[in-house]
C-alpha cells in the first residue's frame, strides 16, 4: 500500500542553523506515527513544513501521492491535513462551538451576501449552520467538551484549551491530524483520557496521527511507528520497541534516560 | 442529555420573545423619534443631529468589522467616506442616477478601494498599518480636491432629491437614513455570527490558526477592508445630502481618527458598541460646541480659555473637554461604552440579590 504522507530529503535551514536535514519517513494510512527528539531537534519544524507555514529549502512532502510542499497552509488545510500547535493557538475570544465552527470553515460556502442576509430557520446559510452544529456536537460529544461548549475559551483551564484545539482539528474532518505536544501542560489524569482519545481518532474516525510527544510512557503505548530526531537529523526510525533500545537514541536522551524507561 | 439541541438558536437575531417585543418596541420608538424631537427637544436634539448620529453609526459599524473583527486598524476610514460622498452625488448629477441606485453603487465603489487599500495591508501590521492607510484617506482627499471632475477646492453642491414630487427634507431623510441604518446593522449581526464573520475573528485572535484551520487570509482580509469600505461609502454618500454641499476638505484626517474614536470607545468587537460610540461622540461633538451655555462651569471654563489660551476660548475648551472624556471612557472603561452594558445588564440580572 503506497503511504498517505511521503516525506522526501526534506531540509530547512534558518539563518545559516540546519533546522533539518535530509530528514525521508513514510506514514502509513491509519497509522500512530511519532515523532520525538530532545528540545530544539526539529519536530515542530517538520509539522510547519507539512502544514505549509514554512518553506523547505529543499525536499518534497507528498500527501497520497500529490506534491504539497508549496502549498500555502489553507490549502493544506483543504486538502485534508489538520492540527494543532505546541503553544495553544486558539481563536480566544470565540466560544469552544465557535472554535470548532472555525474547523469547520472549508466545509461551509456561505459567504458575505448569504450571511449577512438570510431571515430564516429555512434559509440557505441557516440551514448549513444549523446543519455543521450537528456535526460540530458530535465532535463535542466525542471530546466530552459539553461543559466548555458555550464558554470562551480564554476562561477555560489550559488541559480543556488543548482539548477545544484537538477538537478544532477534528471538525475540520481530516484525513491526517498533526498533534504537537497534546499532552503538555496535562495531569495524569487527563493525560490517560488523552491517551484513549487519540486511539479513538485512528480507530472510530479512521484518521492518520503525526504525534510529537514528550511523555514517554504515552509515545511507547500508542505508536505504530517512532521517528527520532536530533539536531534536525533523523538517528532512527522504528517499531517502538526497536526506538526503546536505540543506542543512538539512548545518547541522544542522555541524562534524560529516566524518561524513556 | 438527550434533548435535541435547537442549533438555530445560536445564530438566531431575536434569540427570545423578550428580545423580540423590545426589538418591536425600539423600531416603533424610532418611527415616532422625529416627532418626539420635534414635539419636545429632547436633550436638545434636532432630526439633523439624529441623522448625523445615524450616518456615524453605519461608518462605526463598518469600522468596527475591519479593526474590532479583523483585527487590522485603518487610519483613512474619511477616504472612503469622500469616496461614498462625491460617487453618490456626481451619479445623481451628472447622470441623474435615482438615489437608491447611486447608493449602492458608491458602496461598491468605495469597497472596490477598500479592496486595492487591503491588498498592500496584507503585508502590514500594526503602526504600520496605521500609516498606510493613513495615506490612503490623504491621497484620497487630495485627488478630489485637484480635480475638476469632483467640483475641486470648491466642492460639490448636493443636488435636491424629490420624494413623490415634493423636495427632501431632513425628516424624510431621516426615514431613508434610519431604514438603511437598520437593514445594515441586521446584516452585520448576521454577517458576524455566520461563517465569515467567524473567519474575521479568527484571523484577529490567531492569523496563524485561521491559516491552518483553511482561512484564505489574503481573501478574507481584503474582505474585511473592502465591507468596511462599502458601509463607509454607503454612510458618506447620505452624508452629503444631510450636508447638502460636500468638500474635500471636510474629509480630513481628524475625522478618520474620530470615526477610530468612536469605535474603541463603543466597544471593539461590538456592533452595539458601534452605535453607542457614534452616538456618544457625534452628540458631544455638536453640544461641546455650546459649552458656555452650560450653566456656571460653561461661561468659567470660557473665561478660563480667554485669558491663558486664547481668544476663541469656545473651540479650545470644547475640543479639550472632549479630549479628556475620550481619555476618561478609555482608562475607566477598557471595553467602551459596551463593556459598561455588559456589567449593568449582569448587575440587573442578579438585582435584587
Ligand atoms: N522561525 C524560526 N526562526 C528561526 N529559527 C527557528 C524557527 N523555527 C525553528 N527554528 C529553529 O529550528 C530548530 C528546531 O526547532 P523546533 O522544530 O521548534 O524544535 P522542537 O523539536 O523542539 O519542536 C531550533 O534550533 C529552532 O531554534
Ligand atoms: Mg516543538
Amino acid at each position: 500500500m503506497d503511504p498517505i504522507l511521503k516525506i522526501e530529503n526534506l531540509t530547512i535551514s534558518f539563518g545559516g542553523i540546519r533546522a533539518l536535514n535530509k530528514v525521508s519517513f513514510e506514514v502509513e494510512k491509519g497509522a500512530i506515527y511519532s515523532i520525538i527528539g530532545p528540545n530544539g531537534a526539529g519536530k515542530t519544524t517538520i509539522f510547519n513544513c507539512i502544514s505549509g507555514i514554512y518553506q523547505p529549502s529543499s525536499g518534497k512532502i507528498f500527501l497520497k501521492g500529490e506534491d504539497i510542499t508549496y502549498l500555502r497552509p489553507d490549502q493544506v488545510a483543504k486538502k485534508g491535513i489538520a492540527r494543532t500547535f505546541q503553544n495553544i493557538e486558539l481563536f480566544s475570544h470565540m466560544s469552544t462551538m465557535d472554535n470548532l465552527m472555525l474547523g469547520r470553515h472549508i466545509h461551509m460556502k456561505t459567504g458575505i451576501w448569504r450571511g449577512a442576509t438570510f431571515i430564516y430557520k429555512g434559509s440557505k446559510a441557516a440551514r448549513e449552520e444549523i446543519e455543521h452544529r450537528g456535526k460540530v456536537e458530535e465532535v463535542i460529544d466525542f471530546l466530552e467538551l459539553q461543559a466548555a461548549r458555550n464558554q470562551f475559551v480564554v476562561n477555560l483551564p489550559y488541559g480543556t484549551r488543548k482539548l477545544v484545539e484537538l477538537g478544532r482539528a477534528l471538525a475540520l474532518d481530516p484525513e491526517v491530524i498533526l498533534l504537537d505536544e497534546p499532552s503538555a501542560g496535562m495531569n495524569m489524569e487527563e493525560k490517560g483520557d488523552l491517551m484513549f482519545s487519540i486511539q479513538d481518532i485512528r480507530d472510530d474516525l479512521g484518521i492518520t496521527v503525526l504525534l510529537v510527544e514528550h511523555d514517554m510512557n504515552l509515545i511507547m503505548d500508542v505508536s505504530d511507528r517512532i521517528l527520532a530526531l536530533n539536531f534536525g537529523e533523523k538517528i532512527a526510525e522504528g517499531l517502538p520497541e526497536e526506538i526503546q533500545k536505540h543506542p543512538e537514541v539512548l545518547k541522544a536522551y542522555l541524562g534524560e534516560e529516566e524518561k524513556v524507561a | 442529555m438527550d434533548i435535541k439541541r435547537n442549533y438555530y438558536e445560536d445564530i438566531e437575531l431575536f434569540k427570545s420573545n423578550t428580545i423580540l417585543v423590545w426589538s418591536i418596541l425600539f423600531l416603533i420608538f424610532l418611527g415616532i423619534l422625529p416627532w418626539l424631537i420635534q414635539k419636545y427637544h429632547l436633550l436638545g436634539m434636532s432630526i439633523y443631529i439624529v441623522n448625523l448620529i445615524t450616518i456615524h453609526a453605519i461608518v462605526a459599524i463598518g469600522l468596527n468589522i475591519l479593526v474590532g473583527y479583523t483585527g487590522q486598524i485603518s487610519m483613512g476610514h474619511a477616504g472612503f467616506f469622500a469616496l461614498g460622498a462625491f460617487t453618490t452625488v456626481i451619479l445623481i448629477l451628472r447622470w441623474s442616477f435615482p438615489l437608491w441606485v447611486a447608493l449602492p453603487i458608491a458602496g461598491f465603489v468605495s469597497s472596490a478601494f477598500g479592496f486595492i487599500l487591503g491588498l498592500p495591508a496584507l503585508r502590514l501590521k500594526g503602526p504600520y498599518l496605521a500609516i498606510a492607510t493613513l495615506g490612503f484617506g490623504m491621497t484620497i482627499t487630495t485627488i478630489i480636491k485637484h480635480m475638476e471632475f469632483f467640483g475641486g477646492r470648491m466642492g460639490l453642491q448636493a443636488p435636491r432629491l424629490y420624494l413623490f414630487g415634493t423636495p427632501m427634507k431632513d425628516i424624510h431623510y431621516y426615514y431613508v437614513i434610519m431604514i438603511i441604518a437598520v437593514l445594515m446593522t441586521i446584516g452585520a449581526v448576521k454577517l458576524i455570527k455566520t461563517r465569515v464573520g467567524r473567519a474575521f475573528i479568527a484571523i484577529r485572535d490567531s492569523d496563524i490558526a485561521a491559516e491552518a484551520m483553511g482561512v484564505n487570509l489574503t481573501y478574507y482580509k481584503t474582505l474585511a477592508f473592502a465591507v468596511s469600505a462599502f458601509y463607509t461609502g454607503i454612510a458618506g454618500g447620505l452624508y452629503a445630502f444631510i450636508l447638502g454641499f460636500i468638500n474635500p476638505e471636510s474629509f480630513h484626517l481628524i475625522m478618520s481618527i474620530t470615526f477610530l474614536a468612536m469605535v474603541v470607545i463603543g466597544g471593539l468587537g461590538s456592533i452595539m458598541g458601534s452605535i453607542a460610540g457614534a452616538a456618544l461622540m457625534t452628540f458631544l461633538d455638536i453640544k461641546l460646541q455650546a459649552i458656555q451655555d452650560i450653566p456656571a462651569i460653561g461661561p468659567a471654563l470660557v473665561t478660563f480659555s480667554q485669558k491663558y489660551m486664547s481668544i476663541s476660548g469656545i473651540s479650545n475648551v470644547a475640543v479639550i473637554v472632549y479630549g479628556l472624556i475620550m481619555i476618561l471612557i478609555v482608562l475607566f472603561e477598557p471595553l467602551g461604552i459596551f463593556g459598561f452594558w455588559i456589567r449593568t445588564k449582569r448587575y440587573w440580572k442578579t438585582w435584587p440579590f
